[in-house]
């Protein structure tokens, strides 16, 4: 029932129309098929060369939306730490729009806050291409254009490399990637790391040129289906450089743990 | 005198008579079965709520019945098949395996078929050219998966295997999830239905038995990969059910000691292969695909989706046989019963060990001479210790090893016999995979076809030391092999075929694509043929499953290793993962026709094309079909079909 909303109110994107694109990309003949042929009874045949798209025979419209919502302590205050991290899309198997949203609460006040919005095209077997716009409200209201690739590293390590150029000409960087280690075929623990980059001091977001701040940690889920998962997740953020002098002058910490339960749900 | 005769007026009418008698005595003559019968059915197509694993969904049923009625044929008839489609959506009806004009092949989009739409009806109407078992589906969406398939029992005109029983052992598998669910969730994520995968547990396991170093290099070159070695099925949470009934319902066919049973085995499932066995009995097969095959004895033989087999068991004792059709990712069973009176229950099999994929069921890309494949190195194993050798079936002089294509340079006929091949144990060949060359990934990816690199074919189903070839059978039982398989006859057409069109298998397991030489069904285009044709499809499965291979319309000569008038007759080739193997087809049925593999989602999504097969010559088509040519679908004119067959209203 959900999924079925959703799929309803994912279907009146005009993203729809992008999949459909999907499905017309130019029907080339095989050029195998070419090579073993005879090419004399070739123009001989008379019949419509582009195939029909009979009922669920492909040309569809798909799509997958993974949420995290948490809540937990930090090493770095006595406010509760919230977060979430959604991401999504919808399209066919070479061009999808990707939208994306994470971000942090400390108590009731958004320490961050992302949108992402890809144009996401499928450009070799594991991996895609994205290009479009992440929307900061918090810490400060920037805008950036990002590039950057998405896809599954040998050994399975979901990857994600992106570059910003804000609005301001900043450029900066971020790469993530996590695995996934089963207990069982349910209880599964997932490190993941974030590392974030900038190529110059930017004082009013608080980052500083070369590396910024990392991320690492580990959730563990029990799938009680794919579609509804609770998780323990510890996580270890760190600033560095001149990020973590930013930090230090605001009277920040450099450095935190953060120990939350979350669910993880699949649309 | 007789000029005379024939002036007189009553002699006129007495010759009016023996025209009026000579032209009913032609008639009889022409029409080509005076006796054919014309068999009508009727069924409605709706949703009702079904419970056969527990949970009630509702589902698609075919006049009320959750598995559809079996249609009934004898060899000769007039099929008239009424289909009213009472669901929200369109629906369609294939006839599997059955020959037909095309315009009645239930494809829509194919040969000028539609759809037939919510509220309407559509009346088939064929004549049936064969006999044996078929089963029909529905070709729209996943309804197939959702309920609407059935069986076909077709009588021949004489009876080759007189039997004293004769059941249908239809096996399907039961979802509670919808196809649309599915299909939808598979491209979420294509482990979404996969609760198989190697844990941590599982690796200190193979650490201790092989171990640390050799455990590791294989998880490393698995992982190096991104490919999982326990990737045996898409789907689990099957219910398997036989004849619609699940293990608990327990359907039985009933016997007295003594008697002949003919079973008719139709795998009916949308993703399932199964390892169907009877304990206690022998199974004698008398046809596969629908089709006489010569009769050979086995104890199990494995299936994929949409093909059957006919068995004759003779059960002896007064007591209760299993049947048990086992999917191979061993999940658990399809159960039914063979029992002398109602309501007894046979022994239920132990579950066999699943078995995990090798290297060897990598792809065909692979560097396979370093893995077994070369020839050279294997003429000098020692072929006199293996004992299940037949060398009486073989017949190299009707093998055109010329035109295979496949390089086999370096080998020669004397010293190298593929009777032998045929039955290499696996055992033989070296498992150990821990010093293969771990830049693989890139190789095993599909890319644009290379034949001659492809294997020699051995007439194996699955390449040597296959995981998914490994069944697991007992010491000392039989299981049925393709090149078993002999056609009961004599085939008409034995001519070498004129060119090979290579069909490569290929997939994107990450993203649950799935291929046919690299292009999604919509994206491709059709493999054209020209009547009367003689062609091989040569299959290369570049992916870690098996695929089914289906061509609708035509039967295709297995190339089995048997000779060329005793290849069997299939309308269905299981292609193992990093396997080849190929098959003869005389395109001798006008039009247009579907070609895809017969797991359902791999088919929704992409895993299909189309064959044309098109008559350019006018004097070479036979009569019979020489109106199909008329069909919209094979000109560029206009949709239109023949009034008698549009759909209406109910």
């Amino acid at each position: 029932m959900r999924t079925k909303l959703l799929s309803v109110l994912l279907s009146t994107l005009p993203v729809a129309a992008l999949a459909a694109t999907d499905a017309a990309m130019p029907a080339g003949h095989s050029a195998m098929q070419h090579a073993q042929m005879n090419s004399a009874t070739m123009d001989s045949f008379a019949y419509a060369k582009s195939p029909e798209h009979p009922d669920g025979h492909g040309g569809s419209v798909y799509h997958a939306v993974s949420v995290e919502l948490d809540s937990g302590i930090t090493s770095g205050g006595s406010e509760a730490i919230s977060s979430w991290d959604l991401s999504g899309w919808i399209g066919g198997d070479t061009n999808k729009l990707w939208l994306q949203s994470e971000g942090e609460l400390e108590g009731s006040s958004a320490e961050t806050a992302e949108f992402w919005g890809l144009y996401s095209r499928k450009i070799s077997y594991y991996w895609d291409a994205q290009i479009g716009a992440r929307m900061d409200v918090e810490p400060e209201s920037t805008g950036y254009a990002v590039v950057g690739f998405k896809g599954l590293a040998p050994y399975f390590f979901e990857t994600g490399a992106h570059l910003f150029v804000s609005e301001d000409g900043d450029l900066s960087a971020r790469f993530r990637q996590q695995n996934e280690l089963l207990w069982t075929q349910r209880l599964i623990s997932e490190p993941f790391f974030e590392i974030n980059l900038a190529a110059q001091n930017n004082e009013d977001l608080g980052v500083g040129a070369g590396l910024s701040d990392i991320e690492v940690g580990l959730q563990t889920r029990y799938e009680i289906d794919r579609a509804f998962a609770p998780y323990v997740e510890v996580r270890y953020e760190r600033a560095f450089g001149q990020t973590a002098d930013y930090a230090r002058d605001e009277g920040e910490s450099t450095s935190e743990w953060i120990g939350a339960l979350g669910v993880k749900l699949l649309f | 005198m007789n000029h005379a005769f024939i002036r007189t007026p009553s002699s006129a009418r007495i010759l009016t008579a023996l025209i009026a008698l000579l032209c009913m005595l032609l008639s009889l003559l022409v029409i080509p079965s005076a006796e054919a019968a014309t068999r009508e059915y009727a069924f409605t197509v709706s949703k009702q709520l079904v419970s056969p694993a527990g949970k009630t969904e509702r589902k698609i049923v075919i006049d009320g019945e959750f598995v559809g009625p079996t249609l009934e044929f004898t060899e000769g008839d007039e099929a008239v098949i009424t289909v009213t489609n009472q669901l929200d959506e369109p629906t369609s009806v294939h006839w599997h395996g059955l020959l037909l004009p095309a315009n009645m092949d239930g494809v829509p989009g194919f040969s000028g078929y539609e759809a037939i739409a919510p509220g309407k009806s559509f009346t088939y109407r064929f004549s049936i050219r064969q006999s044996g078992t078929y089963w029909y589906h529905a070709h729209s969406r996943g309804q197939e998966q959702d309920g609407l398939y059935g069986a076909i029992r077709i009588k021949p005109k004489s009876e080759a295997h007189p039997v004293d029983r004769d059941y249908v052992v239809l096996i399907s598998d039961y979802h509670t999830d919808d196809s649309d669910t599915i299909m939808s969730n598979l491209k979420k994520s294509s482990e979404y239905y996969v609760y198989v995968r190697r844990t941590l547990g599982d690796f200190f396991s193979s650490a201790r038995k092989d171990g640390l170093s050799k455990a590791w290099s294989n998880a490393r070159m698995w992982g190096d990969m991104r490919m999982r070695p326990s990737d045996l099925a898409d789907i689990s949470n099957y219910t398997f059910l036989i004849n619609g009934q699940n293990p608990d319902q327990n359907w039985t066919g009933l016997f007295n000691p003594g008697e002949r049973v003919r079973l008719r085995f139709i795998n009916a499932s949308a993703m399932s292969f199964f390892d169907v066995r009877v304990p206690g009995l022998t199974m004698t097969v008398i046809a596969a695909d629908g089709q006489p095959v010569e009769p050979v004895q086995v104890d199990e033989f494995r299936f994929g989706a949409s093909e059957t087999y006919d068995v004759i068991v003779e059960p002896s004792a007064d007591q209760a046989y299993t049947i048990a059709a086992e999917p191979i990712d061993r999940s658990s069973f399809a159960l039914a019963t063979l029992a002398p009176r109602a309501r007894m229950i046979g022994a239920k099999p132990e579950q066999r060990a699943f078995s995990l994929l090798t290297m060897s069921d990598m792809g065909a890309d692979m560097d396979h001479g370093s893995m077994g494949h070369d020839m050279s190195a294997m003429s000098d194993m020692d072929h006199s210790s293996m004992s299940n050798i037949d060398h009486s079936n073989m017949n190299h002089d009707s093998m055109d090893h010329s035109s295979m294509g496949h390089d086999m340079s370096g080998m020669s006929q004397s010293d190298m016999d593929h009777s032998d091949m045929a039955n290499m144990k696996h055992e033989a060949m070296d498992h150990d995979m821990s010093g293969m060359d771990h830049a693989m990934p890139t190789k095993a990816m599909p890319k644009t076809a290379n034949p001659t690199n492809s294997p020699a074919p051995d007439f194996v189903t699955g390449t040597p030391g296959s995981g998914w070839a490994d069944a697991g059978t007992p010491e000392g039982d039989r299981a049925l092999e393709y090149q078993d398989l002999r056609f009961a006859g004599t085939q008409s057409d034995v001519r070498a075929p004129e060119r090979e069109i290579v069909v490569r298998l290929g997939g994107n397991m990450e993203r649950y694509i799935w291929t046919l030489n690299g292009k999604k069904y919509e994206d491709s285009s059709a493999i054209e043929l020209e009547y009367g044709e003689r062609v091989r499809l040569t299959f290369i499965n570049d992916t870690m499953m098996a695929h089914p291979m289906h061509l609708h319309g035509m039967f295709v000569q297995l190339e089995n290793g048997q000779p060329m008038d005793k290849l069997p007759n299939k309308h269905n080739i299981i292609v193992a993962p990093g396997d080849t193997y190929s098959a003869l087809l005389t395109a001798d049925e006008p039009g247009e026709w579907a070609f895809h593999c017969h797991l359902l989602y791999h088919m929704m999504s992409g895993m299909m094309t189309k064959v044309v097969v098109a008559t350019l010559d006018e004097s070479k088509t036979p009569a019979a079909n020489r109106a199909l040519r008329q069909q919209p679908s094979m000109s560029n004119a206009p949709a239109s079909r023949p009034a008698e067959e549009h759909a209406h209203a109910h």
